[in-house]
């Protein structure tokens, strides 16, 4: 075209037909890439939930709505709700929650995993339930797995595998702040903002946790945390999520009662975790994830003074400091794919790097770290519509128990669409952890006599002990503890009426568990020990088979506690929860347990009535019955109530013989009373301006006070009612206040 | 031809009467010509196809229709329009303007044709349904406009719902400032036997989340219609995970919807909306108007998120069976 027919053109051209920007009508509208764009992958296939009827263990899933109606103020009280479970407050600010008994103040055989993180500590193997870096408010879900399934889960997914999903960055954009007020000082507060751009989610959340814990102890909580989450879409098939978070806490001694001297625990931790995430086109994801955890927790003890003055020797001080810290390092790769239409699997490996850290816990020159390897796969294949085998193994080396081998087989038959049987057995092991393998605690105290000059090299002390320190063990581990073996079988029937809006699951099962990882006293002299020849000299005769106290022994008693499988126990019962979702309106949730556990110990150093009370601790240690219902329903007007209701029969917690008496044993009551639970709970949503008003009254215990770990009176020997400060759960009542805006 | 069709008819004929074979051979000669006018007509009756994209779903529909079109006997020429934000060259202004059907795709281009002002007959595909009505309003005047939309009707989103849940089933319908015009619409497709609709109408992409948790309180699915306020690159992780952690399955507006993890789609391939343009242009030509201004997809395909489907425990017939069903559901 040359210039002079441009020219021309341009001014035969009619106005309109410049497309001109300021006047593009879809510029504002967008156009029609909206149908043809692809999209990222946001449901991958590993994110997806397997339907309960097709699960291979019994599972339980408390969603948000069951959260909000709990009024829960930690993760343990939501447990409540789930059949075999039962929860307990050592104290103010120590919650358990245990499945089918056989545990302490920490959660020995259950896997607490948060966004496919383990958060079990492996230097007191178990699960601090207070120090899990998480605010109840950003949870989604919690996936119980009532049962073993270290298939999938890895090793210490031994009785039960809580999951807990957060919500994805991408919900509830914006600010949220909210403030709670109420018994015991309670004063908590928490804010978390949520932003995103095109391919980034994001979540700041900090909060702060104080209250002055329960009324007869000194067991305050003062918790300040921070966490963030980010989902970052790389490209259409490759996710990445990335969360860390941090936490300073101290509590009021976990066990000691309101009349201590000021001996604090402070605990900080801290985690990091990423996962990327690839979908192929044919629907197989492939997922790399790391994750680190750092716990340390510092007591100081209780400073003793030992009269030397028997001895003639200067007296000294001991200070039984608690100085603990533990970090796991996980590397996992897994696969999810699908080479047949009927055949799902899931194969993966990984290596874990436990380290602890802990002064006068080990043997000086003990490895204290703990390599672990992994493989696993597991799968499911539909034979036809109504029959499924559901199978999985997972293979596991380290240090300390070699290899465990832990197998998985479930078959599933779907009679019609309303009826689903399962019949399962499994087998898990729980690996004895880096304490219970080379644990060694001892007082090692150089003597000194006249105001500090060391002992001569004559001085009879010296003969008596060998040296110039007297050693006092208390932990000696000689090793070679195994691992802890369950062997599970399950038969389950799970219905679903009115399309899933009625679900009733029925659970018959039996539990075999052999090497019960227990704390044996052992009677003689360990090596490098001297006090029973320090008692000797001083005429105090050790009496073999008597360990406990002895009020005249100058520095405990000879032998130690170790760590021993000397016990295998049976737990058989049922399970039944149900969901009902009766109109959009009305909801109710209801559970049933009855468990039954038997118990037999082969520690040939106890004597008879030791056995019973070893073996008859565990046959109690989950309550023969417990039931509860929550009745939710949604007023209008953005009004929700729930009314909630929890039984619980009477149990012992194993480690209900504390230091704070050691005449516990002797007591005849169980260390957890039978209660009855009543909490009400009700949340008004009004809409403002910028944002959503959410108040919230949460009222607990209004059945009246209970103790449902350390009772605050016994009976004794002699039918004597004896006092005590225990864990006293009384009535109580939160007003919480929420806001959120854009 | 009929030139020499007429000679040698006079040969043939030459021996005979004039007043015998003069009016045979005008009477011939007019039979040939009318059997001859589909020919001249179809080498007049020219496609014009206006595009701007060369890739993906436009360029296969492109190439499906110039196929489509050719066979029914009838040239294709395209045009390719490089930049709408410059004005179009008077050399092909003039181009256009010379022909009897103009045929864009996508709505750009079309905006760009009917601001252009070319009085030619114009059919557009690959259109929006919000973005053509708001283009009907703005260019009013233009009678001549037709256009076949990428959405599908309400009815047959509804009726696939049934096909996947049955019926008595509460469907959710987020409508934001671009489909809040398909509110009327909606409550007359609403039936209490078989879809119920329960509407939640939203200005802007803050608090989406809220707004489908709430509506899954009440709702067994969550129907989408396309609407770049609410569903859009930044919004479609929140929102399908809100639903899918509610429970609540989501029926997309396209397959890519349905991959990112909506439950089902029902969306019409290229040849599919090929085959349906290449139809209403044979009409065009043939009745020099357009039958109807506004045309919903006549043929369409489903797709399946069977992974969700199964995580969120419901049952699916085959595609080719939920098809069946819906258009059983059409013919009634």
């Amino acid at each position: 075209m040359n210039s002079k027919y441009l020219f021309l053109s341009t001014l035969l051209l009619p106005t309109g037909l410049y497309a001109a920007n300021s006047d593009n009508t879809l510029a504002m509208l967008g156009n029609e890439s909206m149908y043809f764009d692809d999209m990222p992958v946001v449901i991958s296939p590993t994110r997806l939930a397997q339907p309960l009827n097709e699960s291979p263990v019994s599972t339980t899933v408390i969603d948000r709505q069951m959260i909000d109606a709990s009024g829960a103020q930690n993760i343990p009280d939501i447990l409540r709700l789930v059949p075999g479970f039962t929860v307990g407050y050592l104290n103010g600010n120590s919650p358990v929650a245990a499945y089918h008994g056989q545990s302490g103040r920490l959660s020995k055989r259950i896997q607490l995993v948060i966004d496919g993180r383990s958060v079990y500590l492996p230097t007191q193997a178990g699960v601090s339930w207070s120090d899990l870096i998480i605010n109840i408010e950003d949870i989604e879900r919690l996936e119980i797995v009532r049962g073993p399934n270290a298939s999938t889960y890895g090793n210490n997914a031994f009785l039960a595998v809580v999951s807990i999903t957060t919500k994805h960055a991408s919900e509830n954009l914006g600010h949220y702040i909210k403030g709670t007020a109420g018994s015991h000082d309670t004063a908590d507060g928490f804010y978390r903002f949520t932003g995103q751009t095109d391919n980034l989610d994001y979540r700041v959340s900090v909060g702060t946790k104080n209250n002055s814990g329960t009324d007869l102890l000194k067991d305050f909580t003062e918790t300040d945390t921070l966490s963030y989450r980010l989902d970052y879409q790389l490209d259409l098939t490759t996710q990445m999520y990335y969360s860390g978070g941090f936490q300073d806490s101290q509590y009021g001694d976990v066990i000691e009662s309101a009349s201590d001297t000021n001996n604090d625990v402070e605990v900080s931790t801290a985690f990091q975790h990423i996962r990327l995430e690839h979908t192929f086109d044919s629907g197989n994801s492939l997922n790399l994830q790391y994750y680190y955890n750092y716990t340390k927790s510092y007591e100081s003890g209780i400073p003793q003074t030992i009269d030397g003055s028997p001895l003639g020797i200067d007296s000294f001080d001991i200070t039984d400091t608690i100085d603990l810290t533990s970090e796991r390092h996980d590397l996992e790769l897994s696969y999810y794919y699908q080479p047949l239409e009927a055949l799902r699997l899931v194969s993966g490996t990984s290596v874990r790097l436990d380290k602890v850290g802990a002064n006068n816990v080990f043997d000086k020159g003990t490895d204290s770290s703990l390599l672990l390897y992994r493989a696993f796969t597991h799968g499911e294949y539909s034979f036809n519509k109504n029959w499924q085998l559901n199978a999985g193994v997972m293979v596991e080396n380290n240090e300390i128990s070699a290899t465990d081998v832990s197998p998985r087989l479930t078959l599933i038959h779907h009679l019609g669409d309303n009826h689903s049987f399962r019949l399962g057995a499994s087998k898990a092991t729980r690996t004895p952890t880096i304490y219970d393998e080379y644990g060694y605690v001892a007082l090692e105290q150089t003597l000194t006599r006249n105001a500090g000059q060391p002992l001569a090299a004559n001085d009879p002390l010296r003969a008596i002990l060998g040296g110039d320190q007297i050693i006092d063990v208390n932990v000696f581990s000689p090793g070679g503890v195994n691992a802890e073996e369950i062997t599970s079988y399950e038969f389950g029937w799970m219905m679903n009426f009115i399309n899933n809006k009625l679900i009733i699951d029925i659970k018959l099962y039996k539990d075999e568990i052999s090497n019960l990882i227990t704390a044996v006293d052992q009677l003689q002299d360990v090596p490098n020990e001297n006090t029973d020849d320090l008692n000797a000299a001083l005429g105090i005769p050790y009496i073999p088979g008597t360990p406990g106290y002895n009020a005249n022994a100058v520095l405990g008693n000879p032998g130690a506690e170790y760590a021993g499988n000397t016990t295998q126990t049976n737990t058989q019962g049922l399970e039944i929860y149900s969901d009902y979702q009766i109109t959009t309106d009305w909801r109710v949730y209801a559970f049933f347990a009855y468990t039954e556990i038997s118990a037999l110990t082969t520690n040939n150093n106890l004597s008879e009535k030791d056995k019973r009370t070893t073996t008859g601790r565990l046959e109690v240690s989950a309550p023969k019955k417990s039931y509860g219902a929550m009745l939710m329903k949604s007023w209008g007007d953005n009004l929700n109530t729930s009314l909630s209701l929890y039984h619980v029969s009477d149990m012992d917690w194993l480690d209900r013989t504390s230091s704070r008496n050691a005449l516990a044993i002797d007591y005849r009551d169980r260390s957890a009373e039978a209660y009855t639970r009543v909490d009400f709970v009700i949340r008004k949503t009004q809409n403002t301006r910028n944002g959503k008003i959410r108040y919230s009254f949460i009222l607990q215990n209004l059945a009246g006070e209970y103790s449902d770990y350390t009772r605050s009176n016994y009976t004794d020997a002699s039918m004597q009612t004896i006092n005590v400060p225990g864990s006293i759960q009384d009535p109580r009542g939160y007003f919480e206040l929420a806001f959120s805006f854009n | 031809m009929i030139l020499l069709g007429n000679r040698y008819i006079w040969k043939y004929h030459g021996s005979s009467p004039w007043y015998i074979h003069v009016p045979v051979t005008l009477i011939f000669i007019f039979v040939l010509s009318l059997l001859a006018l589909p020919a001249q007509a179809a080498k007049n009756n020219r496609a014009y196809i206006i595009y701007q994209q060369t890739q993906g779903f436009s360029q296969q529909l492109i190439e499906q229709l110039e196929k489509d079109i050719s066979r029914k006997g009838y040239p294709v020429s395209k045009m390719l329009i490089d930049d709408i934000n410059k004005p179009l060259s008077q050399a092909n202004l003039l181009t256009l303007r010379k022909q009897q059907l103009l045929i864009t795709i996508g709505s750009r281009v079309t905006e760009f044709i009917l601001k252009a002002d070319i009085d030619r007959p114009i059919l557009s595909a690959l259109i929006p349904r919000h973005i053509a009505n708001s283009l009907r309003k703005k260019y009013s005047k233009n009678k001549n406009w037709s256009y076949l939309l990428i959405d599908q009707p309400i009815n047959r989103q509804l009726n696939l719902i049934t096909a996947i849940l049955g019926k008595h089933t509460n469907t959710g319908v987020l409508l934001g400032p671009f489909t809040k015009q398909l509110k009327a619409e909606l409550i007359k497709s609403s039936s209490p036997s078989t879809n119920h609709i329960n509407i939640k109408e939203v200005d802007s992409a803050k608090a989406l989340t809220y707004s489908v948790n709430e509506l899954s309180r009440k709702n067994d699915v969550l129907l989408t219609l396309p609407d770049p306020v609410i569903y859009n690159k930044s919004t479609i992780r929140g929102i399908l995970l809100s639903a899918y952690r509610k429970k609540l399955p989501i029926i997309g507006f396209s397959k890519a919807y349905v991959k990112a993890g909506a439950i089902a789609a029902i969306y019409s391939k290229p040849a599919q909306i090929s085959k349906q343009l290449s139809s209403i242009t044979g009409d065009f030509f043939n009745h020099h108007t357009f039958k109807k201004s506004r045309y919903f997809p006549d043929d369409f395909s489903v797709a399946i998120n069977r992974s969700i489907a199964r995580s969120l425990g419901i049952k699916i017939d085959s595609d080719k069976l939920i098809i069946e069903k819906i258009k059983m559901a059409e013919k009634h």
